[in-house]
This record gives C-alpha cells, sequence and structure tokens, in this order.
C-alpha cells in the first residue's frame, strides 16, 4: 500500500516536470482524458507517435544526405511532423520544429543542420522519457 | 437531442458520451498514425462511428465501394493532394457527403479555394470533443 503511494507520488511528480518543462502541453492533457474508456490510450497515442515520428526523422535525414535537396518533400516531412507533434502534445517537439520550418523557408540552410539536431535530441529526449513514465503507470495498473 | 452523461463502465462496454439523433458515421482522413488514433478514439467515445484511413486514395476507393458517411474529415495538406483538390475529386464523383478539412492553422486563401472545391466548412486540430461537437450537432439536426 504505502508502496502504491510513493509511486504515485512519483509519477505525479515526473508528469508534472514534463508540464514545468515545457515537454508536454495541454494536448498530451486531452489524451489522458480518453483514458476512461481507453486505459493506457496516452501510452498507446505516444508509441504510435514515436514510432512514426523517428521514422519520419531519419527520412528527412536521409533527404538532407541528398544532394540537390527536395525542398518542398522536406517541407512536406516537417509539417506532418509538426502536426502530429502538436496532437499528441510535444509542445517542445513541435517549437523546434517550427523553427526548423522557418530555416527552411529562408534557405538557411547552414543553420538547418543544428536546428536539425536540436529537433532530433528534443523527439528522443521526450521518448526516453516518457519510456519510464508508462512504465510506471503500468505498474500501478497493468 | 440530448447530451449524455460520462458514463463510463468497468466491464468495457461503454455508453457514448454523448447521443445523437441520427446514427452518424464519419470518415477521418489523415495521414498521421498518432492523429487517426486520436480522432478516431474521441468520435467514438462521443458515439460517432468512425473509420479512418491514411490517405485520399483509400477513402475514394471505400466511396466507390459504396460505404456512405455523414461527414467526411480531411486533412488539408496530404502528400498526394491537398483538400481542395481532394473535394474538387469527391464532389465531380457525385458524392454529397459533407466535407470538412482538418488543419493546426487555416490560410484564408486555402479555405477559399476549399469551399469553391465543394468543401463545406472547416475543424481545428487537433480534434477534440469542444470542436467536432458543435459541428456534428448542426449535421445533426439537419
Amino acid at each position: 500500500m504505502a508502496d502504491s503511494i510513493s509511486l504515485r507520488n512519483q509519477i505525479s511528480t515526473l508528469r508534472q516536470s514534463f508540464f514545468d518543462e515545457g515537454m508536454l502541453d495541454k494536448h498530451f492533457v486531452q489524451l489522458e482524458e480518453l483514458e476512461e474508456e481507453n486505459p493506457h490510450f496516452a501510452e498507446e497515442v505516444m508509441t504510435m507517435f514515436f514510432r512514426d515520428s523517428t521514422k519520419l526523422i531519419a527520412t528527412v535525414e536521409h533527404a538532407l544526405q541528398t544532394s540537390p535537396y527536395d525542398l518542398p518533400q522536406i517541407d512536406q516531412y516537417l509539417h506532418q511532423l509538426k502536426g502530429s507533434s502538436s496532437s499528441v502534445g510535444a509542445a517542445k517537439v513541435w517549437s523546434e520544429i517550427n523553427k526548423l520550418r522557418a530555416l527552411l523557408k529562408d534557405g538557411e540552410m547552414e543553420r538547418f543542420w543544428t536546428q536539425f539536431f536540436q529537433v532530433k535530441n528534443e523527439h528522443d529526449k521526450l521518448k526516453e522519457n516518457l519510456g519510464p513514465y508508462f512504465q510506471m503507470l503500468r505498474q500501478l495498473d497493468p | 437531442m440530448t447530451d449524455g452523461n460520462a458514463n463510463g463502465n468497468q466491464e468495457g462496454a461503454t455508453t457514448p458520451l454523448m447521443s445523437w439523433n441520427n446514427n452518424l458515421k464519419a470518415l477521418l482522413v489523415d495521414p498521421s498514425p498518432a492523429c487517426r488514433l486520436i480522432g478516431k478514439a474521441y468520435l467514438t467515445a462521443y458515439g460517432v462511428n468512425t473509420e479512418a484511413v491514411d490517405n485520399a486514395d483509400v477513402a475514394i476507393i471505400l466511396l466507390n465501394m459504396g460505404a456512405s458517411f455523414n461527414v467526411i474529415l480531411i486533412d488539408m495538406h496530404m502528400r498526394e493532394m491537398n483538400g481542395a483538390q481532394f473535394a474538387m475529386l469527391l464532389r465531380s464523383s457525385g458524392v454529397q457527403t459533407k466535407l470538412l478539412g482538418m488543419s493546426a492553422m487555416f490560410r484564408e486563401r486555402e479555405k477559399e479555394e476549399f469551399l469553391e472545391a465543394g468543401g463545406d466548412g472547416f475543424i481545428e486540430k487537433p480534434l477534440h470533443p469542444s470542436k467536432f461537437v458543435p459541428i456534428l450537432q448542426e449535421l445533426d439536426s439537419n
């Protein structure tokens, strides 16, 4: 019983930190709202999101290694990444993608690579942080 | 038309959060798996029978096979075609279904083009009951 309380506290603190650090926003809360009908829905959505976004990021990275750049295609990928990250509440990822798209529009390809790695870092950081979080949630409610 | 209460029961079969005059059926067309999962979960939770597909071609095939819906929700910026192009395709095949364009952010010009092509309206992404319920209520009252 005491374990469960301490686990709940850990989960709650961790969850709050995601919002405090701006990694997640209210759209994530909206996913959690659906857990009454679908337990673990937020985890399910995030898993799907990461599966797709990881592939998209790899695709963009590959496209950036092909010369000449197919800029409209790259922008299309980024647009999709932007849309899905917004939908799941991945606020920091979304924000970094926006910056990346702006650089693409302005043709600022030198800064583009640096910013691309920013996107990748924030994305991977979110993935690494949410893993243990969902694991703990499953311990509480398998 | 009555608004339901949030009545999930523990055993699996859940009462929808809303009841409608008509048996509402929606087709959701979105390339993002996370967006499809979220959109379908929300619509289903609110009592709308929802089919979700990842591209316009599959949507057209479904419709040509005779599947019928009360509303089609389409992402405005898909790879193969944009919302206006889909609207044109749909209307030229004689499909009268209400068509709503989805986007995180709309530009005036694309909204005009969409409406001119035969689109009916717009829903902001990410999909959330606060956005789709009023639109569906209007649809349901006809």
